[in-house]
């Protein structure tokens, strides 16, 4: 008899055979699971294995970019075969071949697009991000629905692992800082772009610059380094990346921008991606274990653990949860701004002026999803409705002042009903 | 002007300990561009500087931060922690 042919509880009791010697383990806990994984990229392949294979019953997968050759010496689930299609969906099929008996839905969205209700139903959030802001986004999600989330990061030797509790969840733990203790402002934008995929539409200038390295070194084969001359033309297949990106208007770049933006390009390691995951999917099945009652040991203490692979070093940090945190320390009194309904940005420019925010040199996204609606210097024409802002709405304002301080501010602007 | 230590978080101490001249008006955002500077950080990694469990604001003059916060010139160390922010 082959194994797939064994009646499922059986399979599954062989399955998890040597889980159920482990002091406190409850696999029966940890099936009736759910865990969303927000970046399915080296950290979300390597978390998403093992909590398929520990048995966790539900998973859900989110990224919205596709499988390029680039992704394979790190993001083990893809094959060559898989270039172009969704990380997500390639993720789920190859996990439910790894374990047919767990439940596993994807998304090939931004986590901050799925009803809200679907993250309500989930134990545990883990963040295998690549962007600053969308981490920032998931611990006020997590935050604001009482969820454990656990991040986690990687850059060439090292990684390091975040578990946040919030207030009010004693069966997991004391509450720990959240990320937003962590980092209390945003890094400016000239870090936008993702750490490790060039997704399959351009949707940022960064991502046109890279499209356009492709396109070249398809052209002209690799060079080891460019030339002036080099980067001139990939500036303009730049240009022409743009023009065809939905996404984008026409952009305009230099040979510097290329150069600028090639030489952001960040190492990365399977094997130290391998490390910092399975330290966080651990922490996950702890976690699982003390929502359902039951005790696999307590989450790291202190709460951010850093790898350092060069040196075999593991570093624990003791981090103070901020007291005024705007998301989980007391709550920030916000703002709120009046304008008409046919208010033009020059109107909200004015009405912000006496907060010490020039809104032209701002970066504005919504505080709901963090989606961006202009970066600094790139203020779109026209009225605020134009932007799709209607009644009222909280924006998070990240700027720089005339002294070159950086702050971030929230508002909520309320556009009145034009008579 | 005043000379604090600094340890980059994962290094050990040898490779990991700098000491720096941070101007007294400096803000912490200001401090943070002469760590980068010393410790050749990539730029498209996050810095955040930590002293005491407390991770200190961009905005705070980083002096009058540590005087408050007790620093002693002899025996403490501000810890660096570098993150991936964005990159390619």
């Amino acid at each position: 008899m082959s194994e797939g042919s064994l009646p499922n509880g059986f399979r599954e009791d062989l399955l998890y055979a040597r889980h159920r010697l482990l002091d406190g383990w409850d696999q029966v806990a940890i099936e009736g699971s759910t865990v969303l994984i927000a970046g399915i990229g080296a950290l979300g392949c390597e978390i998403s294995k093992n909590l398929a294979l520990s048995g966790v019953g539900h998973l859900i997968l989110v990224d919205m970019d596709t499988i390029e050759i680039s992704n394979l010496s790190r993001q083990f689930l893809f094959r060559y075969g898989d270039r172009g299609r969704y990380k997500a969906e390639v993720a789920a099929e190859r996990l439910l071949e790894m374990n047919p008996d767990i439940d596993i839905t994807f998304h090939t969205c931004k986590f901050q697009e799925i009803d809200t209700e679907v993250i309500r139903s989930v134990d545990v959030l883990v963040g295998g991000l690549d962007s600053f802001n969308a981490r920032f986004d998931l611990n006020r999600l997590a935050n604001g629905l009482g969820k454990v989330y656990i991040d986690s990061a990687s850059t060439g030797f090292k990684g390091n692992v975040q578990v946040v509790v919030p207030d009010d969840l004693d069966v997991v733990g004391d509450p720990t800082p959240c990320f937003r203790c962590f980092y209390p402002v945003p890094p400016s934008d000239d870090m936008w772009a993702p750490a490790c995929t060039v997704p399959g539409e351009a949707r940022n200038r960064a991502h046109c610059i890279l499209k356009a390295e492709e396109e070249y070194i398809s052209d002209h084969g690799k060079k080891d380094e460019y030339t002036p001359d080099d980067l001139t033309e990939m500036a303009e297949i730049a240009r022409q990346v743009s023009i065809r990106s939905p996404h984008l208007s026409e952009e305009h770049f230099k040979a510097g921008d290329v150069e600028n933006t090639l030489g952001n390009k960040l190492p990365a390691l399977i094997t130290v991606n391998a490390v910092v995951s399975a330290i966080l999917s651990h922490e996950v099945l702890k976690v699982l274990h003390r929502i359902h009652g039951h005790d696999i040991g307590p989450s790291i203490d202190p709460s951010y653990l850093e790898y350092n692979a060069e040196y075999g070093i593991f570093t624990p940090l003791e981090i103070k949860r901020d007291p005024e945190c705007p998301v989980c320390g007391a709550s920030e009194e916000i703002e709120e701004v009046l304008l008409s309904g046919g208010a033009s940005i020059d109107d909200l420019s004015t009405a912000l002026s006496g907060y010490g925010i020039e809104v032209r040199k701002a970066l504005v996204t919504r505080s709901l999803n963090g989606a961006l609606l202009w970066p600094p210097g790139k203020v779109p024409d026209g009225a605020i409705s134009d932007l799709g802002l209607e009644g009222s709405e909280i924006l998070r304002f990240t700027y720089t002042n005339s002294d070159g301080q950086r702050g971030q501010k929230e508002i909520r602007i309320t556009m009145e009903a034009e008579q | 002007m005043p000379v604090y230590t600094f340890r980059m978080m994962g290094l050990p101490p040898k490779q990991g300990t700098r000491k720096l001249t941070i101007p007294a008006k400096a803000s912490c955002a200001d401090s943070k561009k002469l760590v980068r500077r010393e410790y050749k950080i990539n730029p498209a990694l996050v810095i955040q500087l930590v002293f005491k469990g407390q991770p200190i604001k961009d905005k705070e003059n980083f002096a009058r931060f540590l005087m408050k916060m007790k620093y002693d010139p002899k025996k403490d160390t501000i810890t660096v922690i570098s993150q991936q922010a964005g990159g390619i």
